[in-house]
């Protein structure tokens, strides 16, 4: 006879077995108990922790000689022929091989026939999930209005593939992972019996390992006891799993204090060649972070993990939030799906060059309060222009700045020509940028197709009351529509609301840079052009505010 | 060929030799660990004791017939199943047929052994379908799923299987098998051992494709790139690899993957040198000082720029990426990164 494995020995057989899933085994010895079972189950939930087990002991329940009752016998033909999965009233249906309409059809021409021996006739359907469209739609009539000696047990682990149709017509069990000291316990139990030894820090390690799984957690256990002669060290359990000692995680960690990469790529190097792969390793240290990210934000009080101790000790404050979030990213971004060792490797020390090289950061709003602080000084700057040869000012702002505060100051008349330009325009009273945005909400508002093609225009003058706007060389096509009589007047129309004297708006197209110049040749064409960009660059509200707030000039523009 | 003619993974063998011992064997096991280490090799192995007749304790005969039958492939209770020629992945129909074949019960011994290999590929509907099977399997019935990857290996089949890590070879194992099979001689076999990280398979496929040769010859390239214009350099690496003479488009990729693994690793062990760690083991060792030397003229950044870029070519080539747009524009890339850079030193001096 084979050797059989734990996971499958130990399935739980009674309802009291099962591990950590008490308010659903409540639920169901009640629901028994009182006459009350629904015909249509739905067991959803991770892998391994009781979904399939949860549904053998219900159709024993359901079926047993001595029952209905929540406490089976395992003795009796019916509840030992179900454990072994060969009754014939219980169908144990694999739902991810069997998942077709027509398989579906066959359970649906069944279901009318009674049970052969026992009281029920129950369709466990595993992996109900990988049915298709097709197939669930079949079931429906049946799941909802199955004959009363049907019952239908569905077990998932993914509940959300499941069309809400089905849904709704079966009473849902959610089974939730289960807990660290849950699985800690049964492992202690599985061991007393085996008659086997096992070191308390290596159960430890096994029960987290698994992840709320009971039976990831059995399997490495089996997988323990099998090669393990005498006792079950944690070095062994390190070795199943492929974790990495704890004193390299350690060591790492140094290493990025001291910002020393030749160390840490030893370290990388070392565990490499234990064959343990880059991943668990990025596994690992993204666990440890995650830890110190949690001590830094709440302290001791986060008693929902088990901190090592040592560990948060030691470098529970070498590292600010921040530069912690910094790291997990970086981490989790080398964490790839690539197969290929190479590569792994060489990403793996990439990214720990990186964490061992990167500045410590500062925090956000730290930066944010210098920000503030800087933004404080310069408006008292801008406020008292006269006194910017106070001493208090000139220690306020660093060095660098100073020199350009320093600047000497400017007669209004010293101003070079674009500035003037501008003055002479807005002499008027008209700002050329408020009145063209002026121009252009008031034609929005009118018509958005209008504005959509006048927008791309410049406001080149307001003489004499007409309105000169320039659309790009490239654009004739904007101007021909906007040429169109009723186009003019929403136009003239908008123009007149904002700026009143105005009586004409005319659209010109620049053919070589600016308008009505384009028959002087190439020349003035560039400087046609140059003149834009110095437009652009007064009318850039960074440049005005520069002026304004230094009382500067401009004294060349960069192209 | 035995247990004992199985090196460098002396951990595996010895759990697997207690645990026949101890009679403890599970009906199921994922070997996981990256290509070329003998994870193919193990399984056949591990089958070849579990059906010996000799009665050995911890080795097979290698002399019974079914020894001699299951390394001729010819054994009717070991069944292998793999993705089908030119597929990528283990299909549905594929696993419904290996459920049919694993339920009838074994013809000339106690056990039915099915390997399935690049069980990594199996996709969504068959690793489901593989499911129940796999938690309670037939008694006789013994599954080995061998994976290169973990990662890609559902949860739900990893709970119900013994996971086995096998570990990469070292280079010195590596350097052994190359001098005792392949007859080389020990600085080639060495120098071979280096690159092929740990795998059999690359390291002979390395050999196969005068990739020492050609890692020099781009080492020297790399070295005085900056003289280069980049189109020119493309077509320097095409003609040097051979490039257009794959028709087989698989092979053309793993080929391609070579050479950008030659750029991922001259670039990385020039970072290495960079940050100052010259006693760590460069792939690259013969230039160890020239990579010191023009180490200088980059900044770290530029390095980890430089490894991005190649890294992602990686990733495009698996895409199916046009090959040989993708060379140029990593190579192109590459030196923009560099070029850059030399600006930059101008601006400042």
């Amino acid at each position: 006879m084979s050797y059989v494995v734990l996971a499958r020995r130990y399935r739980p057989q009674t309802f009291s077995d099962i591990v950590g899933q008490a308010p659903i085994v409540k639920t169901l010895g009640n629901a028994i108990r009182s006459d009350r079972v629904a015909h249509a189950y739905l067991f959803a939930g991770p892998r391994g922790v009781g979904k399939t087990s949860t549904a053998r002991i219900l159709s024993k329940a359901l079926n047993c000689i001595k029952g209905p009752t929540d406490t089976p016998c395992n003795v009796c033909d019916i509840c030992r022929s179900i454990s072994e999965g060969s009754d014939i009233d219980v169908l144990e249906i694999d739902g991810a091989s069997n998942r077709g309409i027509d398989e579906i059809r066959n359970i649906r021409q069944n279901v009318g026939f009674a049970p052969s021996r026992a009281r029920y006739r129950i369709y466990i359907i595993d992996e109900v999930h990988m049915l298709t469209r097709e197939a669930f739609n079949a079931l429906l009539k049946t799941l909802e209005e199955p004959p009363s000696h049907v019952k239908f047990i569905f077990a998932t682990t993914a509940v959300n593939r499941l069309p809400e149709t089905v849904q709704s017509r079966c009473q849902r069990f959610d089974f939730k992972n289960i807990s660290v000291q849950g699985i800690e316990k049964h492992l202690s139990e599985i061991c007393k019996t085996e008659g086997k030894e096992i070191e308390p820090a290596a159960l430890h390690t096994i029960a987290r390992s698994a992840k709320g799984g009971l039976r990831d957690s059995q399997s490495v256990l089996d997988q323990l006891l099998s090669f393990c002669n005498d006792k079950v060290t944690s070095a062994d359990v390190n070795y199943v799993l492929g974790y990495i000692d704890e004193d390299k995680i350690h060591g790492m960690f140094e290493c990025f204090v001291k910002r020393d990469p030749s160390g840490s790529l030893e370290i990388v190097d070392d565990i490499l060649n234990e064959g343990k792969t880059p991943m668990e390793l990025i596994d690992q240290l993204l666990l440890r972070l995650r830890d110190l990210l949690v001590f830094s934000s709440c302290g001791q009080d986060a008693a929902w993990i088990e901190f090592d101790e040592p560990f948060v000790e030691r470098f529970g404050k070498s590292f600010s939030a921040d530069t912690l979030m910094y790291m997990i990213q970086m981490l989790s971004m080398t964490r790839m799906r690539s197969t290929d060792s190479l590569l792994q490797r060489i990403a793996t020390e990439m990214v720990v060059i990186k964490l061992c090289k990167m500045e410590s950061l500062r925090s956000l709003s730290d930066l944010v309060e210098r920000i503030a602080l800087l933004e404080d000084k310069l408006e008292q700057v801008a406020n008292n222009p006269g006194k910017r040869n106070n001493n208090d000012i000139i220690h306020s702002v660093d060095s660098s700045s100073q020199q350009a505060v320093m600047g000497k100051p400017i007669e209004e008349g010293d101003v070079i020509n674009p500035v003037k330009e501008e003055r002479e325009i807005s002499g008027n009273a008209i700002d050329k940028k408020d009145v063209w945005e002026k121009i252009l909400k008031n034609i929005q508002h009118k018509k958005k197709s209008t504005w959509a093609l006048f927008r791309e225009g410049r406001f080149v003058s307001c003489e004499s009351g007409v309105l000169v706007v320039e659309f790009p060389r490239n654009y004739s096509f904007h101007k021909q529509k906007l040429d169109q009589p009723e186009e003019k007047k929403i136009i003239e129309d908008c123009v007149k609301e904002a700026v009143r004297e105005v009586i004409e708006v005319r659209l010109v197209v620049s053919e070589n840079g600016r308008h009505e110049e384009n028959s002087q040749g190439q020349s003035s064409g560039d400087d046609g052009g140059a003149q834009q960009t110095d437009d652009i660059v007064f009318s850039d509200p960074a440049v005005k505010k520069t002026l304004e707030l230094f009382d500067g000039r401009v004294i060349k523009v960069n192209r | 060929m035995s247990f004992a003619e199985i090196i460098g993974q002396d951990q595996v063998l010895s759990l697997f030799k207690n645990t026949i011992q101890n009679k403890r064997l599970a009906h199921a096991y994922i070997f996981a660990g990256q290509e070329g280490i003998g994870k193919m090799k193990f399984a056949k192995e591990l089958a070849k004791k579990i059906f010996c007749q000799s009665g050995k304790i911890d080795d097979a005969c290698d002399i019974c017939s079914i020894c001699k039958r299951i390394v001729t492939d010819n054994f009717a209770d070991l069944f292998f199943l793999l993705p089908e020629k030119n597929h990528r992945v283990i299909k549905l129909e594929q696993l419904r047929h290996l459920q049919e074949i694993l339920y009838v019960k074994p013809v000339e011994s106690k056990h039915k052994i099915v390997i399935i290999e690049d069980a990594d590929k199996m996709n969504e509907e068959a690793s489901n379908c593989l499911l129940k099977t796999l938690e309670e399997p037939p008694l006789y019935a013994i599954i080995l799923l061998i994976v290169t990857s973990l990662e890609s290996v559902s949860e739900t089949i990893k709970s119900r299987c013994q996971i086995v890590r096998f570990s990469p070879l070292s280079v010195k194992v590596v350097k052994k098998i190359l001098t005792e099979q392949f007859q080389l001689d020990n600085n080639l076999a060495e120098q071979l051992a280096f690159i092929s990280s740990g795998s059999l398979r690359r390291a002979t496929m390395l050999m196969d494709a005068n990739a020492l040769e050609k890692k020099h010859w781009l080492a020297r390239k790399l070295l005085e790139i900056n003289r280069m214009d980049n189109l020119t350099f493309s077509k320097e690496v095409f003609n040097e690899w051979n490039i257009q003479d794959f028709d087989v488009l698989e092979e053309k990729r793993l080929h391609v993957k070579e050479l950008f693994f030659l750029f991922l690793m001259f670039y990385r062990d020039m970072l290495i040198c960079k940050t100052g760690g010259t006693n760590f083991l460069l792939y690259y060792d013969n230039w160890k000082d020239s990579l010191i030397a023009r180490s200088k003229s980059f900044s770290e950044k530029m390095l980890f720029n430089i490894l991005d870029i190649i890294k992602t070519s990686l990733k495009h080539l698996d895409y199916n990426a046009n090959i040989n747009l993708l060379i140029e524009n990593m190579i192109t890339e590459i030196l923009c990164v560099q070029s850059n850079h030399k600006h930059f030193v101008m601006g400042q001096s």
